[in-house]
């Protein structure tokens, strides 16, 4: 019996070492926050992250960018924010003889990580802007489909304490976020480093550790774990049980959750849930890792009906009911 | 020629997942099956050598149901090869590999080659860890193992002998010949210690109260004890309808002298009708003794269809309870054929034991006249009250019971006829104080002396009629203890 060739998994495991070193040389804390961006990045999926100002979803992306050493771009969304400050748009230049040209100037989204920041304060119209970057990796400026470069990833931040002004993300695009993640606050030890490191003076760039090429191995590589029948199996449970439909469903599914997760949500499962067994060096998918990635995956794709408002029923807990009912333990 | 290496070809090949996991279920298939054997033996000798009485084709069949029972309980938890590798993965915490690599080697899985080969690797590189999470040890069936010691010790501590009769009913009930005394007329007074001698009065308080013929105000008075009637059943209540199924042995023959007296219906009646609290009373309003269980002993009216028959019903009654529990009582009377005369038994067991007349509810007895009512309420005492006394009137349950030989008790008691004879005789002298007797007797209050002479007749009677009926085993110490409880008070008493 031939000897497995483990090389490409030894490799990855140690460059997603050195990448995780070298962030937390500056991103201080929150481990598990930074475990699931990496889930995203290796999954080639897009974060939402949500949490109070101040908690560091600008300084993750930025330090993200400079150890992947991509190309990074923020937007501040504003409500007079347009798609085409986005996408970009073709303007009149002058050419080299002096003429002038119509020509496309790209917008911000053509970069490897793009931030979003407070995406909930752009219009629909400018939200729906994102929307074909997000899934298809490409825009349609001025009826011309231009590719973006991969690896592509939208990381948008939405502040959760300011609803006024603000247009929550249709259901659509919420869909297209892999990963719903909520910043959480430091603790008290992790305030003290923060306090104590970060105001000596300006925050130290990160060397880059693993560049685009590596990014993107990174990534194949994610695809190519294992997930074996029964696994996918589980995701598919959990995706069916949050659907009010359903007779198998839990009790307080089918009164709260208007709209369960899409089918979308089961490649989100499978695909988050290969990115972490590849942070764990594993080559095969568990059902733990069903386990960890599913409230993240699961939490924006459940809509819930009035009643669940009225009744103060959140998200996380039809989640939970429906991790606790279809992988316990 | 030095020998060379050794070739690949001679070495075994190495296990494929499946077929590894196909080895450790097998092996914990062997483990559960022996598990079950000896669980199943173990219970299934205890069933053998237990109850003395039981015949060996039941016993047998028992023992091997039990093993049946075992077996199929062990192959029913036979896991499929997926989920003995998801077990396998949960015990070992190997965080699905084995899962993923049966599913890898069964072509169910999706990944890249070379990280397939590794799964597959590394749960072979496992296997050695994982066998043993796969294959759990074998347990001693430490709970089979101690029912057959206790059914064991059962068996050569108690075996059962006072069983014999309730055995001798199983048998008639399944046609074996030993019934046939059962089913031939009441059985022959036994000698003391046989199957089927007199067991002591209180077996038939222990089935009136499995029959729900035991209310609990009749526990709160005390009172147990109805005499006479007629073939009717016990009554309890006036109920307008027949009283009801056969008592499970009453002296419904017409040669029996002092026996279906017309003329004497109501105190007959009364003192029958008043044990259980008749008249109405709510069976629940009164709160029960300790350890009460215990049924009426109460006769039952005559018969209005058939007033000619003079029965002495030594059946349990209780209108109130039968109804709750029995239900209204839809046999016939117990036709004089349903006597224990030299007659036959009455009816089957099922009618004695469901025996329960459409009387009105009883009510406790409460004082007639200032003072404490000994058993029944005044009204049910009241010689004039014809709600009690009507005939037809009340409610029966018919007694039944099990012969158990009681081996301190049944040396003096004297043979059923003369015991039928003399209490027959009592009431015909007067049945009032002989049915009293009989009442404090149950009631422990034994204010006279012509008690004693009467305890062991009606002893006989009563234990007579329970040998008709299989008496459950686990009914039979409740009924010993009752006796005992009288035996020592009236040994107390006694001057």
């Amino acid at each position: 019996m031939s000897q497995p060739d483990n090389s490409r998994l030894e490799a990855a495991c140690a460059d997603l070492r050195r990448l995780e070193a070298a962030i937390r040389t500056v991103f201080i804390g929150q481990h598990g926050l930074l475990q699931d961006v990496l889930t995203a990045l290796l999954a080639g999926g897009n974060v939402l992250l949500e949490g109070s100002p101040g908690l560091g979803k600008t300084l993750l992306v930025r330090v993200l960018s400079q150890a992947l050493a991509l190309d990074a771009r923020r937007i501040q969304f504003t409500p007079d924010l347009m798609p085409a400050d986005i996408t970009g748009g073709t303007t009149l230049i002058r050419d080299e003889q002096g003429g002038t040209k119509l020509a496309f100037r790209p917008g911000p989204v053509f970069a490897n990580i793009v931030l979003a920041d407070e995406i909930n304060r752009g219009t629909p119209k400018t939200q729906s802007a994102l929307l074909e970057a997000m899934q298809e990796r490409a825009v349609t400026v001025g009826g011309e489909r231009r590719i973006l470069d991969a690896p592509f990833h939208v990381i948008a931040t939405q502040n959760p304490i300011e609803h006024e002004g603000t247009y929550p993300l249709p259901e659509a695009q919420l869909d297209r976020f892999l990963l719903k993640l909520l910043v959480p606050f430091p603790d008290r030890d992790e305030l003290v480093r923060i306090g104590l490191e970060t105001t000596r003076g300006a925050v130290p760039a990160v060397e880059p550790v693993i560049d685009r090429s590596g990014v993107l191995r990174l990534q194949a590589l994610c695809r190519d774990i294992v997930v074996g029948s029964d696994v996918a199996a589980q995701a598919a449970d959990l995706v069916l049980a949050t659907h009010p439909g359903r007779e198998e469903s839990p009790s307080d599914v089918r009164r709260f959750v208007r709209y369960g997760a899409s089918p979308r949500a089961m490649q989100a499962l499978l695909q988050a849930g290969r990115a972490r067994a590849l942070l764990e060096g594993r080559a095969w998918v568990s059902p733990d890792d069903l386990r960890a990635v599913a409230l993240p995956v699961l939490r924006h794709r459940v809509h819930l009906g009035l009643e669940a408002e009225l009744e103060g029923i959140a998200s996380e807990s039809i989640v939970g009911l429906v991790l606790d009912g279809v992988l316990p333990g | 020629m030095p020998p060379g290496p050794i070739p690949d070809l001679m070495r075994p090949s190495p296990l494929t997942l499946r077929s590894q996991l196909t080895q450790w279920r097998r092996t914990g298939d062997l483990r559960r099956v022996g598990r079950a054997v000896i669980g199943g033996v173990a219970v299934g000798g205890g069933l053998l050598v237990m109850p003395g009485g039981i015949p060996l084709w039941v016993r047998l069949g028992t023992g091997f149901g039990v093993l049946a029972v075992m077996l199929a309980r062990a192959w029913s938890v036979r896991p499929t090869l997926q989920g003995l590798a998801a077990a396998v993965d949960a015990s070992a915490g190997s965080k699905g590999l084995v899962a993923t690599a049966l599913a890898v080697e069964m072509g169910r899985a999706e990944g890249g080659s070379d990280l397939q080969g590794l799964v597959m690797a590394s749960a072979s590189a496992a296997a050695p860890q994982l066998a043993a999470h796969a294959v759990p040890a074998f347990r001693v069936p430490w709970t089979g193992l101690g029912i057959g010691a206790m059914l064991t010790l059962l068996g050569a501590v108690a075996p059962l002998e006072h069983a014999a009769p309730a055995m001798a009913t199983i048998r008639a009930a399944t046609g074996g010949g030993a019934g046939a005394e059962s089913a031939a007329g009441p059985v022959s007074p036994a000698e003391p210690g046989e199957p089927g001698a007199a067991l002591p009065m209180a077996s038939m308080q222990t089935v009136a109260g499995r029959q729900g013929v035991h209310t609990e105000a009749r526990a709160r008075s005390g009172e147990m004890v109805g005499v006479s009637g007629n073939g009717a059943g016990a009554a309890a209540g006036a109920g307008a309808a027949p009283a009801a199924a056969g008592p499970s042995w009453d002296a419904s023959a017409p040669d029996r002298p002092g026996s279906g007296r017309p003329d004497q219906p109501a105190s007959a009646s009364q003192q029958l009708m008043s044990r259980p609290g008749t008249e109405r009373g709510d069976a629940d309003e009164g709160p029960p003794i300790p350890g009460g269980n215990q049924g009426a002993f109460a006769g039952g009216p005559e018969d209005a269809d058939d007033p000619g028959n003079a029965d002495v019903a030594l059946s349990t009654g209780g209108g109130e309870a039968s109804e709750r529990e029995g239900g209204p009582a839809e046999e016939e009377p117990a036709s004089p054929a349903q006597t224990n005369a030299g007659a036959p038994p009455v009816g089957d067991s099922e009618e004695r034991r469901e025996g329960a007349g459409d009387g009105d509810e009883g009510r406790p007895g409460e004082p007639a006249d200032g003072g404490p009512a000994p058993i029944g309420g005044e009204d049910a005492r009241s010689k004039d009250d014809t709600r009690t006394t009507g005939p037809g009137a009340g409610a029966g349950s018919g007694a039944v019971g099990t012969a158990e030989a009681e081996a301190e008790g049944p040396g003096r008691l004297p043979p059923l006829p003369d015991a039928l004879a003399r209490i027959e005789l009592a009431w015909s002298k007067g049945g009032d104080g002989t049915l009293r007797a009989v009442e404090e007797a149950a009631l422990g209050q034994r204010t006279t002396q012509s008690w004693r002479s009467l305890h062991g007749d009606y002893t006989a009677v009563a234990e007579q009629t329970l040998a008709r009926d299989a008496l459950p085993p686990a009914r039979a110490a409740v009924v010993r203890r009752y006796f005992n409880a009288l035996s020592a008070d009236a040994a107390k008493e006694s001057p």
